[in-house]
């Protein structure tokens, strides 16, 4: 790499052909760089002859901003989530696309592009960097195949999708359900009765419904009432309960595409099943995710996070609103979301093998997402999707030590690119019981190891898979964790 | 109301007929072979992260063994200097207890001599005649 070539105005019009070994970038008046942001730039292409692209963290106004590696899911909703972008010069020329291109970030993403972050602020601006506008995301929808326009979002300046009310995908919907009532004492509604109802309220055509019982059921699951859905049951084998085992039965009995895993302690908000599928219009991507509220509204859901191996759900108990400054109310590329709600395409799961039922209650999520991820696609979550989750409800959400060690052994550790390393928190005992303030840094530095996308396995430090593996436990047995963790 | 469907379990998934317990079984097999794949990279990255540390321990061990090295030569340098001076001190030893034998000879002799001579002879006669010895 030779050089940084800073684009000031669209006065400059200068452009570089596929030979030029240069790098540019656009700051306009109200931008300027740090001082180490152009050996940063031109380091981190030089350590990855493989990028097209790099961006880093910014300040805007005197407040910084952290960022996420590469999401062209979170562009639909912020276009100016990554400028300025620093591309190759030799890009530019593939792509027939200028520097100064609004809707540059855009054509990246439909490409494919290589784009790295720099976890670092490499630039200071006066004002908001412009981004493509909504005629230019259209556009792009359109061409990547998501069957939506977009609309002004909220807070004011991020869109956020509408999908076209005449395009419903048909969609299965898979629910293992255990029978239990909402209230123990009258056990007068079931769990898996109020979510029916809250599907059937959607009012939304070319749905099925796939119940899976077993003999854990309380009651006659033929009484169930399914609200005027086209619901077939189909009964697990006998055996201790596997929630991996019973999706993976629920997936190979689905006649659709498109398939929904839904917890049956949810209840599901209108138009949340279509701000799902309609993601899945992008062959890029793998599995959707929702924002899953607790009955007071506070979130117990927006995606996940791995840090330091442990799958964790960000933002739980915060406001929707407070998650807002972290990015937590629009939809983009997480490294993996909840089995709670997820919906996906039936022949991938397929293809790689579904929910590991060496994973019968924990973890089974995650791997799945990262297994999709190493496949190639992206995982998302869209946070206009929202469900309300009594989380608790059915089951101790508890990890026994001996998944971790299956999940250790599986994955090591995995690097989150989504996660912005300086929020990283120290290695205390209680770090497990911080979910909900984990986002706060303490002391942020910024580092310049610039971060792709790959999804890395690792050997964990911890290395608990060297021990003997423990046989399965039975519920109450040692566990390691508590609620907010996955 | 729901229409209903059944699964049978197997013991061993080869003797299974059940078309739906031989597709959870491919379902399983791919899982695991997606599984030991990722393991392997676990692994792999074991294997590196031992291999820098045993590279790391080699590199302490030969800096130990060259350190150590050169205090032996240090050491056995100095040995060898301090046996030299002691072999020369042992004959320069052995040459001062020769010298003193000789010496003791001589003052021997000269003793013998002494008491021979007529004029120490008369000299203890005259002390004696003046009562200047017993």
């Amino acid at each position: 790499m030779r050089f940084l070539h800073v684009v000031s105005s669209p006065a400059d019009t200068s452009s570089c052909d596929q030979d030029c070994d240069g790098v540019a970038i656009h700051l306009d008046g109200a931008g300027q760089f740090n001082e180490t942001a152009e050996r940063a730039i031109l380091d981190a292409f030089a350590q990855r002859p493989d990028a097209d692209a790099v961006y880093g963290d910014i300040e805007i106004g005197g407040t910084v901003r952290r960022r996420a590696a590469w999401s062209p899911t979170r562009l639909l909703a912020e276009p100016n989530a990554c400028a300025p972008l620093a591309v190759r010069c030799k890009t530019l020329a593939e792509l027939g696309c200028g520097i100064i291109d609004p809707a540059l970030p855009l054509r990246l993403a439909q490409a494919g592009s290589v784009v790295l972050h720099v976890p670092a602020v490499l630039s200071k601006h006066s004002q908001e960097v412009p981004g493509a506008d909504s005629a230019a995301v259209n556009t792009h929808l359109e061409e990547i195949g998501i069957a939506a326009t977009v609309a002004e979002g909220d807070p004011a300046g991020r869109f956020r999708l509408v999908p076209e009310p005449s395009h419903q995908p048909s969609v299965s919907i898979i629910i293992p359900t255990a029978g239990k009532a909402l209230n123990e004492h009258d056990g007068s509604e079931l769990a898996v009765e109020r979510c029916l109802t809250s599907i059937a309220a959607d009012a939304r055509r070319n749905l099925e419904v796939v119940l899976l019982v077993g003999e854990e059921y309380q009651g006659d699951p033929e009484q169930i009432a399914d609200a005027g859905l086209a619901v077939r049951l189909e009964r697990r084998p006998p055996g201790p309960f596997n929630f991996s085992a019973a999706c993976n039965q629920g997936i190979l009995a689905a006649r659709n595409e498109l398939v929904l895993l839904l917890n049956d302690d949810t209840e599901v908000d209108t138009g949340a099943i279509d701000a799902m599928a309609v993601h899945l219009g992008d062959p890029s991507i793998g599995a959707v995710g929702a924002l899953l509220r607790y009955p007071d509204h506070s979130i117990q859901h927006a995606g996940m996070i791995i840090d330091d191996a442990h799958p964790l759900h960000p933002f739980v108990g915060w406001s929707v609103e407070d998650s807002q400054r972290f990015g937590g109310t629009v939809a983009r590329d997480v490294i993996a979301v909840t089995g709670a709600c997820f919906m996906s395409r039936r022949s991938l799961l397929l293809s790689l093998g579904a929910f590991s039922i060496d994973f019968p209650w924990s973890f089974n999520d995650v791997d799945l997402c990262l297994k999709i991820r190493r496949s190639g696609r992206r995982v998302i979550v869209e946070p206009n999707a929202s469900l309300e989750h009594r989380e608790s409800f059915t089951r101790e959400p508890r990890i026994f030590e001996w998944e971790w060690n299956r999940w250790i052994s599986r994955w090591g550790e995995v690097t989150d690119p989504w996660y912005h390393p300086v929020y990283h928190r120290p290695d205390d005992p209680e770090r497990l019981q911080l979910n909900a303030n984990h986002l706060e840094p303490a002391e942020p530095v910024d580092q310049y190891e610039p971060r792709g996308t790959a999804i890395t396995p690792r050997v964990h430090h911890a290395r608990l898979a060297a021990k003997p593996e423990s046989p399965v436990p039975q519920n109450g047995d040692e566990s390691i964790k508590r609620r907010g963790s996955a | 109301m729901p229409q209903e469907s059944s699964t049978a379990a197997s013991p061993d998934p080869i003797d299974n007929t059940d078309p739906r317990d031989l597709r959870m079984e491919i379902l399983r097999l791919r899982d695991h072979s997606l599984g030991l794949v990722s393991h392997a990279e676990v692994l792999a990255d074991r294997v590196v992260e031992l291999e820098t540390q045993n590279n790391e321990l080699h590199e302490a061990f030969t800096n130990i063994s060259r350190t150590a090295q050169r205090t032996i030569d240090e050491l056995t340098q100095t040995n060898t200097a301090l046996t030299q001076t002691n072999t020369a001190l042992t004959q320069t030893n052995t040459e001062l207890t020769q010298t003193n034998t000789e010496l003791n000879e001589v003052n021997q002799a000269l003793r013998v001599e002494l008491n021979r001579s007529p004029l120490i002879r008369i000299a203890r006669g005259v002390a004696r005649r003046f009562k200047l010895v017993q």
